[in-house]
């Protein structure tokens, strides 16, 4: 009998102690594969005339924005099909793109009404951004990128101005700490560039989150899903 | 974390009075919730990962008073859907990881029937401090709302005694958290099954 009551005091401080391992054994897991990180986020100006702006200039390049001193993470492989399927988006939108082997491209931007810059990016991010926020968003995110003129990019000098974001206003802080990769792609409105200011309003910016990550065997898969979804969500561009 | 550390040595105190003293008790339980109201509209899923440990003593033949400390993690993966802002200009699509842990610090009385018998009915209620962590992963973001709630509960259950001072212990428990800052109400219903010692 002392024996057992013996072992039931003990039993005690092991239950006592046994709290914590259970706590953390049993905790819920959270994202397993690369296409859980898929997020994609549009942000448009409501005050914005998309119907009557149809005529669009876009680059046949993609952007890569690579820090200094770092490589390129970004495989370049799909971004023909990026492209593709941007426009393939935007002609069923109505839009008509403005491009030509004659004529150079300094011309086709000044006749367009909106151009859209794709830009693509990897890099480890942590901190506080917001959504919707525009320029706020990223701590890298390139004020002066788009004023660059050069500096390796082969598409900055078509978008030599401050990104504008009207009418976004201010979002909500969200929190990240995540490396991922970052794609782009941002309407610019030609026709409403402010000279003095250096701006170009940005009425239409979508973002996928996640998308440059993964395996090569679902990445066109996901990248096409992606795509679908920026335009899926933007119903206006179809107005 | 003051008051996790003072509950913890409180604790340590009491069970090892347990060992000496006949009105002093702990119970150990394994918990599984149940989300209800505000709570069930983040995360429908019933939670099985939970646990209760309480120290109690008993000031008179029937009456006890313990303080508990509980812990409770709810987790929902939500397919991905498209989330709109509340201005109309933004649009969010991407699956969402929520989460909640709840740490309820209380304390309460417990009413016992048949205290000498093997069979001990019981109800009690308590009240104290909900500490509650909502989270929602959504690629590379989060949302976070970490705040000290107050909140009570009212309870029903049964000690099985196999000794005098070793048995199991069931019950059902309903609890409330009180609304605070940006963080809604919380409120659960809690089945549990463990040791009484």
């Amino acid at each position: 009998m002392r024996l057992i009551e013996h072992r039931v005091k003990y039993l005690n401080y092991l239950l006592f102690v046994s709290i914590p391992f259970l706590m953390f054994s049993c905790y819920p897991g959270g994202m397993e594969y690369y296409s859980d990180t898929d997020v994609v986020i549009t942000l448009h100006d409501e005050a914005f005339d998309f119907a009557g702006n149809k005529n669009y200039f876009m680059p046949d390049t993609i952007r890569h924005i690579v820090e200094e001193g770092e490589e390129d993470e970004v495989n370049r492989i799909y971004d023909d099909e990026v492209l593709a399927r941007i426009a393939m988006h935007l002609e069923s939108a109505g839009y008509t793109r403005f491009e030509s082997d004659v004529i150079s491209d300094s011309v086709l931007v000044d006749s367009a009404n909106v151009i859209l810059a794709v830009v693509a990016t990897s890099t480890e991010y942590s901190g506080v951004g917001y959504i919707p926020g525009g320029g706020y968003w990223w701590g890298w995110y390139p004020y002066g990128g788009y004023g660059g003129y050069g500096g390796g990019y082969s598409t900055s000098y078509y978008y030599p101005y401050y990104p504008y974001y009207p009418g976004y206003g201010w979002g909500y802080p969200y929190y990240y700490s995540y490396t991922t990769g970052t794609l782009f792609i941002e309407m610019g409105y030609e026709d409403g560039i402010d000279e003095v200011e250096e701006k170009i309003p940005i009425p239409w910016h979508a973002a996928v989150n996640g998308l440059l990550s993964g395996s090569l065997s679902d990445m066109q898969t996901r990248v096409d899903r992606s795509i679908d979804q920026c335009f899926e969500q933007s119903p206006y561009l179809f107005n | 974390m003051k008051k996790i550390k003072l509950f913890i040595a409180i604790s340590v105190l009491l069970i090892s009075s347990n060992s000496f003293g006949q009105f002093f008790y702990s119970d150990l339980t394994y918990n599984m919730s149940v989300p209800v109201g505000n709570t069930a509209d983040f995360i429908s899923k019933t939670s099985f990962r939970g646990l209760t440990f309480s120290v109690g003593r008993f000031i008179t033949d029937e009456l006890a008073v313990d303080v508990r400390f509980t812990w409770t993690t709810f987790y929902e993966e939500v397919d991905p859907q498209t989330y709109t802002t509340d201005n109309g200009n933004g649009a969010v699509t991407g699956k969402q990881f929520r989460y909640i842990n709840a740490y309820p610090l209380t304390t309460g009385l417990k009413y016992v029937l048949n205290t000498s018998s093997e069979f001990s009915p019981y109800f009690g209620a308590g009240l104290g401090a909900y500490s509650i962590n909502e989270r929602t992963d959504m690629g590379i973001y989060y949302d976070e709302i970490n705040i000290w709630h107050f909140g009570f509960y009212p309870e029903i259950g049964f000690n099985y005694n196999f000794s005098y001072d070793f048995g199991v212990n069931l019950y059902a428990r309903y609890e409330y958290a009180l609304a605070a800052k940006e963080a809604g109400a919380f409120s659960t219903l809690v089945f549990g099954v463990g040791f009484h010692f």
